[in-house]
Order: C-alpha cells, then structure tokens, then sequence
C-alpha cells in the first residue's frame, strides 16, 4: 500500500469486517505480536485481527487480495522457525478465538476441530473414551492445531506414529485467494492425488484451514519407559543404533546431553543419574501383551550398551516425569541463557555420533556454548546455540555457527528441518536442499493460489525484493529500521 | 498419433514429455484399466527406470527406481527383516514402485501403521515442462519445501512422471495370526469393528468380508498375538476362531493382496468411507449383484461390478450418498472416477502448476 489514502481505505474496509474490540492497531496491542518463537527477530505489524468465523477470514483474505496486503495467521506464536512473524506493510490473522473442538466421534476415532484449539486440548477431551491425538511437540501445552497442520509439527513420538501430516484427515480451508476448498474427508483412506498432503506444512503460504479433521489413536495400555545414561553421547547415539538394529520399534528415542539435563532439572526438577554425559530416553507402549513380549529384550539391549544407570518408570507418574524433564528443555534453557536459536536439522541416524562431534567442534569454533537434546530416533537435531544478544558479535557467532550446523546435515544427505518448517529463519538454506527446478516447481504451486504472494510473504522461499535476508549480519528491515532484535 | 516411448534414462522421460502433446504413464499394467473411448496419447513405459538406489535399513529408508517391482523390493527389505508396512496390493501380479505411489492403494494390514501416504518421504519426477524435479527428502523426518511426495500419491500419471520415490520402512512383525468372527447383520458388524477399533489391541487389519464375517489379523511375537487373539474374541462377545501363524493364515489374506476374490472380468472399485456410511451403501446396494468387501476397519469398500449396468447403478448411489469411487481394474469404463467428484480450485489449480500444457493424460 503506497499511499496513505490507500491504508485509511483499507483500515476502513478492515473495520467494516470487525468490531473494535476484535481489531487491533494501537502500538501496544501490536508489541504482544511482533515476534513469535524465534525471537531474534521482531516485526511490528500493522493491525491485528481476530476472526471468529470463517466467513470473516474469507473476507479478510480477499480484502488482503484486492489491496495486496501481506496476511500472517497466527496461532500461539510458537513457531520457532519465524513463521508467525509479521510482515511490516501486512496483518496478523490471529485465530485464537475459533477455538473448538466442533465433534469428536470416538467410534470413528475422529474430531473435527478448530484451528484455534490447542493440540493438548484435543486429547483432554479425547481422554474419556480412551483416545488420544498422537503428534507431542514440546509445546503442545500452548500451540494451536492450525499451527501445527501448516508447519506439520512433529514431537518426540514421531519414530513410530509420524508426524502432524499422518494424523490429520481432512481441511477445510480458506485458499489464500479467499476461495473456499475442502480437501480429504473423514475417512483414513483417500482418493488422491492427496491435496491436504501438500496443503499441510505448506508454511501458511496456500490458505488458512478453518476446521481440521484429526485422527485420533486409543491411548496404549502399556508402557515402558527406560531412562538410560552414558558416558559419552557418542554411546548413547551408538545404543540407539542397537535398538534399531534388533528390529524392536519403539515410540521414541529421545536423547539429552548434560547441559539440557541441568536446563531440566533446573526448571521442573528433573532427575537424571550423576556423572552421566548423556541420556537416552527409550519408550516403548502398546498392547499389554506386546510390550511385556519386548521389554526384557530392551532390557538386555540397555545392558549391552555400555549404560552406566538405568532407570525404569515404575508408573504412569515416574513416565510423566521423564516426559516432563525432556519437553522442558526449550524454554529451560531459557534459564541458562538470556538467548539461543534452536536448529532441528536431520541427518541419517547412522550418522548420529559423527554430527554430534561437528557440531560440538564448530560451536567451539565460534565460542557459543551448546545445549544438545533430540530425537535421536529420527536423526532429528536440536542443537540449542546459546548466546547473550547484549554483547556484541554474540548474535552474529551463534547464527554463523546454526548456519554451518545446517550445511553439515545437507553434506550429510539430510535435512534443514526434521519438524519446525523453513520459515523465516532457513529460508536462504532451501535452495541448498533442492535444485533451481524443484524450487521453481514449488514457487509455481505457491503463485498457483496466491499469485500476489500475499499470504505470509517472505517465508519460506529464499529472495524477493522486499524480504530478502541471510541468518548473517543484519536483516533488511533492520536495516530500513523496521524489525529490531531483541 | 500414438507413439510408445520406452524410458531407458532420465533424459528419455524428459524427451517423451517434451515431445508429447498428451502422453500416458504406464508400469506393468497390474491395475490396468480399460477406457470405452480411444485416447489420443503417447505412452510412456517406465519399467526400465528400475532397481534399489540405496537401502540401509538401519535408517528405516529405501530409495528405488518407478520401475522397480515390488516382489524384489519386498524381498530385499524381507532379508534384513523389514517390509513395506502399508501392505500395497498385487505385489506378485507386477506392481512397480511408481504404480503403487500413482495409485496410492493400500492393502488391508495397513490398519495398524498406515497407508502409503504415510511412508512415502521423498521423490524425484519429471514435471510436465520437462524438467527434473525433487521433493521431500531421505531420511525418515523431513519439513522443508512443499511436501509434494504425498500429492503424487493418488496422481495417477496426471501430475507428473515419478522417477524415484525414498520410502519409508519398519522391521517386519515376526508372525502373523487371525481371528475370524461372524456376525449377525452389518449393524452387529460395525459395532464390533468399533469395537476393536476403541480397544488397546495392536491390529493390524480389520476386514468384512462378502458373508458377513469380520477378519482380524494380529502381527507380533508369537505369545503376544496368540494372547492378543484371545483378547479379540472376548472383546468381540461373540463367538471366533483364531487361526494360528500357518500358510492357510496367509492364505486368508492373500486373495484381499492380490484382487482374487474379484473376478478378472469384473471391474474393481474403490470406496474411500467411513462406517458412518456403510450401512446406507448397504441398504442400496442389496438388490445388486456386486460383491463387496469393507476394509481398513471399515474406511474402505472395495466393490466388484460384473457389468456397466451394475457401475452405472452404483454411480448413481454414490451420488446420492456423496462418496467418491474409483475404478481401479478392468473395464471399459468413459472415465476412471464414478460418484462425487470432487474438482475445486485448489485442485485445478496445483494440477496447472505441476503441468501447465496439460501435457499428461487425464481419464478421470
């Protein structure tokens, strides 16, 4: 929107779909949304909205469309990617308030709920019939459905059951043209080509789905829990290596290295063996009969692999416990740092013990402590680089070492991110991934919908004339003075 | 003008594209279809394009070439103890590798881990410009880029030409037992499957067989799945036999594996549902010949329709009920898709974007 003439319009037209109340444009209302989960980075957008019908965001989208406003939704903000940060000539969609669960069919093991509802409250409500909703990212206490069906969030469970894509059914979405479309359906089959499968993790930039159709599991009857810890985190990588080897498949396989143990029990009072440098969190659960037919053959693998402790959750208290410490890390390490950037690379599981000792090494490099836990299942990484953005070149070390962690899992036949998306933060880093062909195939689904790009503008894709950025040294619009870091 | 290219590189499957103002994909012809109405299109025959590209099964990945059958890619990953856990169909009738994520069918053991959806992590395709394309990645965790692997799963040749596709794989269950219940009415039989379905057994498949008998399969250690068979019965509250690990075992499975049960002059057709509809499509069908058969717990009919006459019938009734179908065997058939078809923008849309000269052959 060049003109001011053109703004007042379009805030007259904004004010024409919502009541005040439900439109926010006052300097502190916006402060609350300028960042998300990645924090580093800060936008303060031009208004805040906040739908309670889809016919509203219907509205918005297309009013977003005819004035080529760039338009961001927003869940809980917990994108750790950046991908609920705000464009500074755009808006902020926040969905919070459609935040119900419509239907829940515990015969049909489906709920159809609203994009607004957070991912634990699915499987409060599941509970009573013995249900539960699968994908755990370590957030699920505050981030929302929509969020996690757009960056297909994954969890520690991911090894065994999948990720947010696996367990959603079916969408109705606003297409990021205003147009309405279903896609899927209610049942666990489809007949393709399966369009919600591309339309979930698809970053925000194809629609806004108003109602989402997930699948829900019967809560296993048993478990096994084993908290194992080693002398080395090459040891406890190699342990996992065992597991998978013996043709077991457990639930998860999760590991922390000694500074997330302390980040852990510093912040919820998590117990882990002493003198341990690592510790690896192995579960297995399903029927009662099938869990007793594995556990001694877990067993006899911890004991095989050179564990220095072990520890066996006698109960349902003891497993969440362990649960607690491992999901606590993100916002534990908070405490050991004023900041961090949290990268969740993947590189082959076979290649766990060797990017482990990179990492540690290039950390070191650039003198920025590091806090390692991940699942380790999956190959999936979560180096927390920690760094004091108050002391200068702090920032720049620490993005500069994330950036190196990045290259290693693409020179390692892996991934950039295993759950938290491209977002804002890697978006220079796909075009290292894929081919000028793969990314222009994927450029021209995205204009296929959204030929203005209006719909979360500046992710994902690397470039654009008014988004482009590196993770090193400052960002455009910190440059144009509109985004600061904290 | 039609005109068979046979794939023997990349740069063959670029050129027959490039060349072709409508052109068709085709593997071994496992699920063949028959159309009433000549298509005016080349074909592309992507069996040469084949072979493992890399497996190591302490990833839980395999990479393999479209024109890989699926009998070597099963018995590669059975040698190290691992399977294909969405159970795909015809494995023995010449199923490749590019047929089954085209056709995006799974088998009815997919109940317990998932469909082909699920397993599919990457791809490498021909898009309909011609040029070479990936998406998605090889390793078991992966979100970067637009997650194209999974819109091709279904495509049937109309989004592009799959090349190689990363999959991914689980250690195989040691045995397998099942558990046949009969039942007195559809109604008795849903309420059972939900049963089963509510319960914190690990099933691997949940069928309804044509007289009315529920077969449940159970996949684990051998005490777990013989105690695991008992637990069925009692959960069921009616009477069962279990059918111990044994070749008559698998041979209750087999003819839902490789289409026997459907005659190979009837045509086969697929019912995405849920057991919310099976009742009405029953009421329906009652006075028709076809047979059927609801798998997956009942989110799958598959339907065997010995003439025009019967697919015309059910078109109608899946119209009325709002579901889709699918030819997936035989014919001659005007078009692939019968009952609700659904095209909205979003799908015509990213159908332009994968192929924008409309260069892939559409019978749907």
């Amino acid at each position: 929107m060049p003109n001011s003439n053109e703004t007042e319009h379009f805030f007259a037209k904004l004010a024409a779909i919502y009541p005040l109340e439900r439109l926010l444009t006052s300097v502190g209302s916006l402060a609350a949304f300028k960042s998300d989960g990645l924090t580093a980075f800060e936008v303060r957008p031009r208004a805040i909205v906040m739908p309670e019908s889809e016919f509203e965001i219907v509205e918005t989208i297309r009013l977003c469309q005819n004035m080529d406003v760039p338009f961001v939704a927003r869940g809980s903000g917990t994108s750790l990617s950046g991908g609920s940060l705000p464009h500074q000539d755009g808006i902020v969609i926040a969905l919070n308030r459609l935040n119900k669960i419509l239907h829940l069919d515990p015969d049909r093991r489906i709920a159809i709920v609203q994009p607004g509802v957070i991912n634990m409250d699915i499987t409060r409500a599941a509970e009573r019939y013995g249900l539960f909703y699968a994908p755990d990212p370590s957030s699920q206490q505050v981030c929302t459905i929509g969020g996690n069906l757009a960056f297909n969030s994954g969890g520690a469970h991911c090894l065994k059951y999948g990720m947010t894509t696996n367990h959603v059914l079916g969408a109705r979405v606003v297409m990021a043209d205003g147009q309405l479309a279903v896609l899927g359906g209610e049942s666990l089959e489809i007949d393709g080509p399966d369009w919600l499968g591309l339309f979930c993790g698809s970053e925000g930039l194809l629609g806004i789905a108003t109602e989402i159709t997930v699948r829900l599991l019967t809560k296993p009857e048993a478990f096994y829990t084993v908290l194992a810890g080693y002398d080395s985190i090459e040891l406890a990588g190699e342990a996992v290596g065992l597991i998978i080897a013996s043709g077991l498949l457990p639930a998860a396989m999760e590991i922390m290295d000694r500074m997330s143990m302390k980040a852990a029990t510093a912040a919820v009072g998590a117990t882990y063996p002493p003198d341990v440098e690592a510790v690896l969190i192995v579960e297995l659960d399903g029927s009662r009969e099938a869990v007793e037919a594995e556990r001694e053959e877990l067993a006899a693998l911890i004991r095989a692999s050179k564990a220095s402790a072990t520890l066996v959750a006698q109960d349902a208290d003891q497993r969440a416990m362990m649960w607690k410490g491992r999901k606590s890390v993100f916002s534990a390490v908070g405490r050991l740092s004023p900041d961090f950037i949290v990268q969740d690379g993947v590189v082959p599981r076979s290649k766990l013990g060797f990017a482990l000792r990179e990492i540690d090494r290039i950390c070191r490099e650039h003198e920025v402590p590091v806090a390692n836990v991940f699942h380790a299942g999956d190959g999936n990484l979560h180096p927390l680089i920690l760094y004091d953005g108050r002391k200068p070149g702090a920032l720049h070390r620490a993005e500069a070492a994330a950036a190196q962690i990045l290259r290693l899992c693409i020179e390692l036949g892996g991934s950039i991110t295993g759950e938290h998306g491209v977002g804002m933060e890697k978006r220079e880093f796909l075009p290292e991934m894929f081919d000028a062909s793969s990314i222009d195939v994927m450029r021209r689904i995205r204009k296929s919908i959204d030929p203005r790009e209006v719909a979360n503008r500046g992710k994902m894709f690397p470039g654009g004339e008014n988004h482009s950025t590196t993770l090193h040294g400052l960002h455009p619009l910190e440059k144009a003075g509109i985004a600061e870091r904290m | 003008m039609t005109k068979i290219f046979r794939a023997e590189s990349i740069a063959d499957v670029q050129l027959a594209i490039r060349s072709s103002s409508q052109i068709r994909i085709a593997g071994n012809g496992s699920k063949s279809i028959s159309y009433q109405t000549a298509c005016d299109s080349s074909t592309l025959d992507i069996t040469p394009l084949s072979g493992i590209i890399d497996y190591d099964p302490s990833e839980f990945t395999v990479t393999a070439r479209a024109g890989t059958r699926l009998e070597d890619l099963t018995a590669a990953l059975a040698e190290r103890g691992q399977f294909l856990p969405f159970d795909p169909p015809l494995v023995q009738q010449g199923a490749t590798v590019g047929g089954m994520i085209a056709a995006g069918l799974s088998g009815p053991n997919r109940l317990r881990f998932g469909s082909v959806r699920d397993f599919i992590l990457g791809i490498r395709f021909v898009d309909g410009t011609g040029a070479v394309a990936s998406a998605g990645g090889k390793v078991v965790k992966n979100a970067a880029g637009f997650d194209i692997p999974k819109l091709f799963v279904g495509s049937w040749g109309e989004l592009g030409a799959i090349l190689e596709v990363t999959l991914k794989v689980f250690p195989r269950p040691v045995e397998y037992c099942s558990v046949r219940i009969e039942t007195d009415s559809i109604s008795d039989a849903i309420e059972i499957m939900h049963r089963l379905a509510r319960s914190p057994l690990d099933l691997d498949a949940i069928d309804l067989n044509e007289s009315r008998a529920l077969l449940v399969r159970l996949g684990g250690k051998p005490n777990a799945i013989e105690q695991g068979a008992a637990r069925v019965i009692t959960r069921s509250e009616r009477k069962g036999t279990c059918i111990m690990p044994s070749p008559a075992e698998r041979q209750l499975w087999s003819p839902l594996q490789d289409w026997s049960w459907c005659g190979a002059d009837e045509m086969m057709i697929r019912i995405p549902l849920t057991t919310f509809h099976i009742q009405g499509l029953e009421s329906k069908l009652e006075s028709m010949k076809a047979r059927r058969r609801y798998s997956v717990g009942g989110n799958v009919a598959y339907i065997a329709c010995p003439t025009t006459a019967e697919l015309i019938e059910l078109d109608r009734i899946l119209h009325l009920l709002r579901l889709p179908g699918r030819i997936i065997r035989g014919g001659p058939v005007q078009s692939s898709q019968i009952g609700q078809v659904q095209s909205d923008a979003f799908s015509s849309r990213i159908r332009h974007a994968m192929d924008p000269e409309n260069r892939f052959a559409r019978r749907a």
